[in-house]
């Protein structure tokens, strides 16, 4: 890189917190807690998997590396990642939308009664509703002991959980197709009609087109893109923003 | 110099000079060659036309950097006052592998006679920029072609060979092929597909669509030679057959069923007068296709194992022979601020194989995950050059070593793995914005100044985000880790089944009220002791009292339902009208408990018998 071309960049720190922030780091930290208190193997693994572990500003840094390579593909599947880690986050949404201007890639509406749900990050959401669910079966289980001067405000408590555990669990499955979207990395992909090298071209996908990943078959990927159609492109051309733990290992090395 | 000729259209060439042959003319060979400058990469138009009674194949000279591309035939024949004269154009398209000036000497014809030299003068080309990876716009690749062709070549029609640089290889190995099919020259044949490789043991890359065409002798035997140049990989250790066979349809004139008239006429002595020259079949005989399939010799081919034991670590299954050479760009940073870390791996081998995982992460240096691109040398693709890129960003300042970065494969040749390392590299590094602050931080929520807000940089991009110390998220969706479902549906189950032991708990609590019919009858027993002090006591509204206490008991332990829910409107529903007298009771207790009626002690008596005859006929019920 020319420093003459590219200015250095200087670093700043996390965007300052609002409250949907805050909210947001502190589920995720309670996610965490969760995970490690939960899953055996998370604390065991914490570190030694650096796909495990990351950061929505190593996800943007590396979103901005990416596209200063002019790799739009990988560009903006980091800026997307970073986006799920951090919602709302301008620099990451000021970058993302620099770079699907770039690569001439429209950005996915949502529909307005589906804005709620993206309040929070995905699994922000869901450790959300988990947490609601686990604190209203510790006022459940603890109602005894509660002093009766206190049983009306647990009760309002209790209420107001369930309506989160509620409202966690209709945002979740609002998003649900979401998991499914992956971004097109390759350089340029064409979508065939079924899954096999020789099978007649259907259409040209763009790098860093947003598609869903609808089936696996083989070496290829059944895709439905923004527009309706579908197609089978190699998986090797595509990559899932929130990734299961076959797909992630191809996770940047921090 | 290599030349070429066309598959032999010419169908009419030998009537042209049979009937040319008969009747005497003028021989004479011309060439023209058109343009006569040109550039590489162009070609020109060589037309050489044999004018006369006897018709002789051209010689093409050979010239050293011009290439002779058969174009086409042309023959014409005129009779003028009795004088016969045929002209045969033969066209060659001449192409120039480098600049300069050429001469291309008097081509001969036989007896015909030669023509006059000609110069061709060839400049640079613009030289146009070929499409990276693409393999039509390569040249192909160089396969020195040492092997023996066989024995009995000239005796032989057509025949298939392949061509490789070695015959032993190393599983993984990509070596470049040529594959050569040789047909006679004047043998009318048509290829039916590309070659085809028989044989589990190979894998032969994709064939190119246009393959090369010359001529070559063999034994003083003209033969066309048709050349396709690829890559062949060994897939599996062992000594195989490299089989390849190739479809043709030669078309076989079959002599015409007639019979010679002078013959016939003079009987079996007389001389042949010609008519059974071959140039007759050409025009009365019939043509049929036969489809043939040309093989190779199937020679032998050993193939050996990369050996496991001193594999190296980082050995990606790269075979054949490389060099790594590295840089840095630019040679000056700053903290925080990306570098590109360029590997160059050079070499022959299979490139597909060839990789790295650059520069490790350390203290010093962010690393990130390198991308490689691949240029071929030539269109088999076993030589070149594969670059990667890396984007690495330098953590501290100061002068900084880029670490070695190894590469390793296995040489063939030398069937020993080799390990090649890049040289160290010194990059001197500022100290950047970004780094963390020396000096702490204590201003106070008033003092301290209101950060800037960032600006997206020249390149359209807003700037980098320091890294926070832990690395804590995750971005795999928490719904679809069976812990997290399980946990949910653990806490799920817990509220719905708490929710039903509640339930059932206060249910059986109920249940548990019920009195047994022991406690029931003593209860009964006790409101008939206190029914008879309030009679003594002369206390009408505790003896009513005491005297419903007892009729609920007592109905309460028949119907199996607690004392207090024995009410007057339960009493009517479940006596459907009947028990007049326990309605009066309970009607006249609510009547004193309200009204403050009074009742003298006959009166009293007269309702503790009626309440203990009531008592009796509920207990024998």
């Amino acid at each position: 890189m020319n420093p003459s071309t590219v200015p250095a960049p200087s670093v700043r720190p996390l965007r300052s917190a609002g409250i949907c922030g805050s909210l947001t780091r502190l589920i995720l930290l309670l996610a965490v807690c969760l995970g490690g208190l939960f899953h055996p193997s998370a604390a065991r693994a914490a570190g030694s998997d650096p796909a495990e572990k990351t950061s929505a500003a190593a996800l943007y840094n590396e979103g901005n590396a990416a596209q200063r390579l002019g790799r739009a593909g990988p560009a903006i599947l980091h800026y997307e990642r970073a986006l799920q880690l951090a919602p709302g986050d301008p620099a990451i949404l000021h970058n993302l939308q620099a770079a699907r201007g770039k690569a001439g890639v429209a950005a996915p509406a949502v529909p307005v009664w589906k804005r709620p749900a993206h309040w929070l990050s995905f699994n922000g959401t869901a450790t959300l509703g988990s947490v609601s669910l686990l604190l209203l079966c510790l006022l459940f289980f603890s109602a005894g002991l509660v002093p009766p001067m206190l049983r009306r405000l647990v009760k309002g408590a209790s209420f107001l959980l369930v309506l989160t555990v509620l409202f966690s669990a209709a945002a979740v499955a609002a998003r649900w197709t979401e998991l499914d979207r992956a971004i097109i990395t390759a350089t340029e992909s064409a979508a065939r009609i079924a899954p096999a090298e020789n099978a007649a071209h259907a259409f040209d996908l763009k790098s860093g087109e947003l598609v869903l990943a609808e089936a696996v078959h083989g070496t290829f990927t059944r895709i439905r893109a923004a527009d309706g159609r579908t197609g089978w492109v190699v998986s090797t051309d595509l990559e899932k923003i929130l990734p299961t733990a076959a797909d992630i290992p191809k996770q940047a090395r921090i | 110099m290599k030349h070429a000729t066309s598959s032999p259209s010419a169908a009419g060439l030998p009537l042209v000079a049979l009937l040319a042959s008969a009747l005497s003319a003028q021989a004479a060979v011309t060439a023209k060659l058109q343009p006569e400058s040109l550039r590489v990469g162009e070609s020109a138009r060589l037309a050489i036309t044999v004018q006369g009674s006897q018709y002789t194949e051209p010689e093409v000279p050979d010239v050293p950097g011009l290439t002779f591309t058969p174009g086409g035939v042309q023959s014409s024949m005129s009779m003028i006052n009795g004088v016969v004269s045929s002209n045969v154009t033969r066209f060659y398209r001449v192409t120039a592998d480098r600049a300069g000036n050429f001469t291309i000497p008097a081509i001969t014809a036989g007896s015909s006679g030669s023509s006059q030299p000609l110069s061709l003068t060839v400049t640079q080309g613009s030289g146009r920029p070929s499409a990276a990876g693409s393999r039509s716009s390569q040249p192909p690749p160089r396969v020195q072609d040492k092997g023996q062709l066989p024995a009995d070549a000239q005796d032989k029609l057509a025949f298939l060979r392949v061509v490789l640089p070695k015959k032993e290889l190393t599983v993984g190995e990509l070596v470049p092929v040529a594959i050569k099919a040789y047909i006679r020259a004047g043998v009318t044949v048509s290829r039916n597909g590309l070659p085809t490789l028989n044989s589990d043991a190979f894998t032969l890359n994709k064939l190119p669509d246009r393959a090369t065409q010359v001529q070559e002798n063999i034994n003083g035997v003209p033969y066309i030679v048709v050349t396709w140049t690829s890559s062949l990989s060994a897939v599996k250790a062992g000594e195989y057959p490299l089989n390849l066979t190739m479809p043709l349809i030669a078309r076989v004139r079959e002599r015409a069923a007639r019979r010679n008239p002078l013959q016939d006429a003079f009987g079996e002595d007389l001389p042949d007068a010609g008519f059974d020259d071959p140039i007759f079949d050409r025009f009365f005989g019939r043509s049929t296709e036969k489809d043939l399939t040309m093989h190779t010799d199937g020679e032998v081919v050993k193939i050996s194992e990369v050996p496991v034991e001193g594999r190296p670590a980082d050995f990606s299954g790269a075979v054949g022979k490389f060099g790594i050479s590295g840089s840095v760009d630019p040679l000056t940073g700053t903290t925080g601020d990306p570098l590109t870390l360029k590997l160059s791996i050079t070499g022959e081998g299979n490139f597909n194989r060839v990789s790295t995982e650059g520069l490790s992460a350390g203290n010093n240096w962010k690393t990130y995950e390198p991308a490689g691109s691949f240029a071929a040398r030539d269109s088999s693709e076993t030589s070149g050059t594969k670059t990667f890129t890396q984007s690495i960003v330098p953590l501290k300042a100061g002068l900084q070593d880029v670490p070695p970065v190894s590469f390793s494969f296995f040489d063939p040749d030398s069937k020993k793995f080799v390990t090649k390392t890049t040289a160290p590299l010194k990059i001197n590094i500022r100290q950047g914005a970004a780094a963390p602050a020396a000096a702490p931080v204590q201003a106070t929520a008033a003092a301290a100044p209101v950060p800037e807000a960032p600006k997206p940089g020249a390149d359209g991009l807003m700037p980098d985000q320091t890294l926070p110390a832990v690395a804590s998220s995750t971005l795999r969706p928490l719904v679809r880790t069976p812990w997290f479902l399980a946990v949910n549906a653990a806490m799920l189950a817990a509220l719905v089944l708490g929710s039903a032991a509640r339930r059932l708990r206060s249910r059986w609590s109920t249940v548990r009220e019920l009195p047994p019919h022991e406690a029931a009858e003593k209860a009964v027993a006790e409101s008939v002791s206190a029914m008879e002090a309030a009679l003594q006591a002369r206390d009408a509204p505790r003896f009513f009292e005491a005297a419903r206490r007892a009729v609920q008991e007592r109905l309460g332990a028949q119907w199996k339902i607690p004392a207090a829910r024995v009410t007057l409107p339960e009493i009517r529903s479940r006596l459907n009208g009947q028990g007049g007298e326990v309605r009066a009771l309970f009607e006249t207790a609510d009547e004193i408990a309200y009204s403050g009626r009074r009742f003298t002690t006959p009166d009293l008596q007269q309702w503790r018998e009626l309440v203990k005859t009531q008592l009796q006929q509920l207990a024998k019920a």
